[in-house]
């Protein structure tokens, strides 16, 4: 194989779109990751006083959890329209190969970003929860909106994937 | 319907009465008694003595933890019935909880009885954690032959102990021999981490024996009060525990004899509870030498009845009214049997402030409806409604339980109706299970497909939303008469947002889109600066207000979120089925599958549950409530029997 070749490879369109989907679980993943431990010890740190709030705050420790499914979401979503699935990938040039990279942007750095913020709020939710048991749903708000974010970005890549890109 | 209408009820009658009216007042259970001791509670009142009496409160809160901690030492004793989880309480008369509150002394000594039981076993079980580390430590010596208290004879010392197991015994041998010829070394047994020897050697080879076994890095054991042989000493340990095992076996079956007594502790403790409870209102109270004054909430439609029956049995005076306009009484929501189990998301927001309204009904539909959207799976639904229906069957007690399965209910038959719209059934799981695409079709489209039009239904949906909450909003302003405001700061948006969506529409109705919204426009500049001085910074403030459509659109593109999440729910349990159908089409793939199915499902439908509740609230806390509900209500705290172990069946004796 030529360097020539080599580059001409990396360049192609179906290796494009499989990064996409890799960078899309990965990255979110990892925001997700990253959120859900940040809550979890919190979570834990609670729990180890008052084991009969663990309900509570499990919920609030789920809550970053979402970025990584989100991500995952669009992973599917990628390979899907590349036909993964139907057992015959389709032809992609290079061009294509990076709107999938980009329709995948906005999940793989705000799903990343928002996981981590959204845990942070979270374990202030917690700190609610140990004072204030009675307020879960004003805790469970609080994240939620920092959610918002996300949804709305994994909309954007659900949207430029399914309709954007054509094959 | 929606927030109770209360009367501020004033009693006034004999303290000689005082328990058993409070009792009375107890077991209607609908009065929230104000505390007329705090400074600002009653000028003319707070001249007169204060009631109460921290002692006996503080006497019977102890009595509480003593029983509270008796019970939670006799639970793992106590003969259980099978009981499930959502099992209804026992049902105690209020005879019986007299008669076993008349044997207190009795109860409370056995209680007190459990805790030195209780000490006891502790100790035994200290000591037989002892002897057994004693048996543990002697195993490796069990060929030791000589008694351990012999130590040395007249003229010979003898040492046990360890060397590493790492020990070079050759070498051991040779320099013993070589330095210390009248020694002898025996090697007792080996572990893994050491070698166990004893050594005898004559008198006056101390110093030397110690420097050798030293260098072979030798550490002494010493049988500190023992006596006899290895053997016989773990014989003596064993006895020791099968001892104690006798007389633990023997504490526990008296543990086990007071455990009968466990359902009259409960008893008892829900006795003292209610006690502590009328106690504690005492110190809302306040008396002169003869009679006392209380004073409390009630609901409008009780209250005629609870004063009737007062000054028919008791030597009082009950006065009703009602609240002032500025009086904050406590707020009930009452509804109906649809929205009720709906009053719990508007709890957790905050309750309503007293003379402004109840939005639970105006909210459940559309949180039924966007959970449904967003959950938006048939298979899901069915499970929902089934399980809601069983528990609600199951579970009859009011409360934030039945609530919760109430939830479930009605948003499960909303998922169900929406995912059948889009074909979605436990994702495509019966496409899988017959190979065949679509195995159901959608009653209106699907989703994935159509992304696009998906997402303008969202909005559609959204749209409805804000308009209702604008509607709600001038509600509350005709209610306050503030009609000025209901048209120009409300309805004027109407017109421009409504005009905005026809003009974009065009067609036909294009121009009259165009005039709506400039006449709503023009209604907007000239008003909004309405409480500003001057004509310029009037002008400006209204131009100014023109910029709040962004808050209209971005509330109305948030509603986004019920596709966003309406497709992670399928996508995922599309991924689920997809995975579970790789093993292929045999029986085995369908063991596989279906176990994937089951695993899988419950995960996808568990995540999507909490996000689908998560984000249909937040739709109505943020983009709902935001527009016009007025919070800050304080919650309804009826003065009643609070039980933790037991319901109580009153006799109809008045």
């Amino acid at each position: 194989m030529t360097f020539a070749e080599f580059i001409g490879f990396l360049f192609d369109g179906r290796v494009l779109a499989f990064v996409a989907a890799t960078l899309a679980t990965l990255v979110a993943g990892i925001g997700s990751a990253k959120g859900v431990g940040l809550a979890g010890e919190a979570a834990a740190g609670l729990v180890s006083e008052e084991p009969e709030k663990f309900a509570q705050v499990l919920v609030l420790q789920a809550l970053p959890g979402t970025q990584g499914l989100y991500g995952f979401i669009t992973s599917f979503l990628i390979l899907y329209k590349i036909g993964v699935f139907s057992g015959k990938i389709a032809e992609l040039t290079t061009a294509q190969g990076f709107m999938f990279i980009a329709a995948a942007l906005p999940i793989i750095v705000v799903g990343y970003l928002s996981a981590i913020f959204q845990g942070r709020v979270s374990v202030a939710g917690i700190s609610i929860i140990a004072k204030k048991p009675e307020e879960l749903a004003k805790a469970i708000t609080f994240a939620a909106m920092v959610e918002t974010y996300a949804v709305l970005a994994l909309l954007a890549s659900v949207l430029m994937i399914m309709i954007g890109i054509k094959i | 319907m929606a927030i109770v209408e209360m009367r501020r009820l004033t009693l006034i009658g004999m303290n000689s009465d005082k328990d058993r009216i409070l009792r009375d007042l107890m077991k209607f259970g609908v009065v929230d008694i104000i505390d007329l001791q705090q400074q600002d509670a009653d000028e003319t009142l707070s001249v007169l003595e204060k009631d109460g009496n921290q002692e006996e409160v503080a006497q019977l809160e102890n009595e509480l933890a003593r029983i509270r901690g008796a019970l939670d030492f006799l639970s793992p004793y106590r003969v259980k019935q099978k009981k499930s989880l959502f099992a209804p309480r026992r049902q105690v008369s209020v005879d019986e909880m007299a008669k076993t509150a008349d044997r207190r002394q009795e109860l409370m000594e056995a209680a007190d009885r459990v805790y030195q039981y209780v000490d006891r076993l502790n100790r035994l079980k200290n000591e037989v954690t002892r002897l057994e580390s004693d048996i543990a430590s002697l195993g490796p010596w069990r060929d030791y032959p000589l008694p351990l208290e012999e130590t040395r004879t007249k003229s010979t010392v003898i040492v046990t102990g360890t060397f590493p197991a790492s020990v070079n015994e050759e070498l051991l041998r040779l320099d013993l021999m070589e330095n210390a010829a009248e020694s002898s070394l025996y090697k007792i047994g080996q572990d893994k981490d050491y070698s166990y020897f004893y050594i005898i050697y004559h008198r006056s080879l101390e110093g030397v024996i110690n420097e050798i076994l030293k260098k072979y890095d030798f550490s002494r054991v010493i049988f500190r009060g023992m006596a006899g042989t290895v053997e016989e000493n773990i014989a003596r340990c064993r006895a020791g525990i099968e001892e104690l095992n006798v007389e633990r076996k023997l504490v526990e079956s008296q543990i086990q004899e007071i455990a009968a007594l466990a359902d009259d502790l409960e008893v008892l403790y829900d006795y003292f509870s209610i006690e502590t409870e009328k106690r504690k209102a005492l110190f809302n109270i306040v008396r002169t030498s003869s009679t006392f004054i209380l004073q409390g909430w009630l609901p409008a439609d009780q209250s005629e009845n609870v004063k009737a029956k007062l000054e028919k049995k008791w030597d009082c005076i009950v006065e009703l009214r009602e609240p002032r306009p500025d009086e904050d009484y406590p707020i009930l929501l009452r509804n109906n049997a649809f929205v009720k189990p709906f009053e719990m998301i508007t709890r957790f927001y905050n309750l309503p402030k007293p003379g402004t309204f109840d939005p639970s009904a105006v909210m459940a539909p559309f949180f039924c409806m966007f959970f449904g959207l967003m959950l938006g799976d048939a298979g899901y639904g069915i499970v929902l409604t089934i399980a809601g229906a069983i528990m609600l069957r199951k579970y009859k007690t009011e409360g934030i339980i039945r609530d919760i399965f109430g939830l479930m209910f009605y948003c499960g038959i909303s998922t169900f109706f929406w995912g059948a719209m889009f074909g979605s059934w436990f994702g495509n799981f019966f496409d899988i299970l017959f190979n065949k695409t679509p195995a159901i079709p959608p009653l209106w489209f699907i989703p994935l497909d159509d992304p696009m039009r998906m997402l303008m239904w969202s909005m559609i949906f959204g749209a409805v939303h804000v308009f209702t909450a604008m509607a709600a909003q001038i509600y509350m302003l005709v209610k306050r008469r503030e009609y000025f405001a209901a048209i120009f700061d409300v309805g004027s948006w109407y017109l421009v947002l409504i005009g905005v969506v026809l003009f974009a529409v065009g067609g036909a109705v294009g121009p009259v889109g165009k005039y709506m919204a400039l006449t709503g426009v023009l209604m907007l500049v000239l008003t909004q600066g309405r409480h500003k001085k001057g004509l310029f910074s009037k002008l400006f403030s209204g131009i100014l207000s023109l910029y709040n459509i962004t808050g209209y659109f971005g509330d109305v593109l948030s509603y986004s979120r019920l596709l966003a999440l309406g497709l992670a729910t399928g996508v995922v349990a599309n991924v689920i089925n997809i995975m579970g159908a790789l093993p292929g089409r045999s029986v085995f793939g369908f063991i596989v599958l279906f176990i994937v199915f089951l695993v899988g499902q419950t995960f996808n439908l568990a995540i999507n549950l909490l996000g689908s509740y998560v984000h249909a609230s937040r739709l109505q806390y943020v983009e709902f409530f935001g527009r016009f509900y007025e919070s800050g209500g304080k919650v309804f705290k009826p003065f009643k029997r609070i039980t933790k172990y037991t319901n109580i069946k009153d006799e109809e004796d008045n």
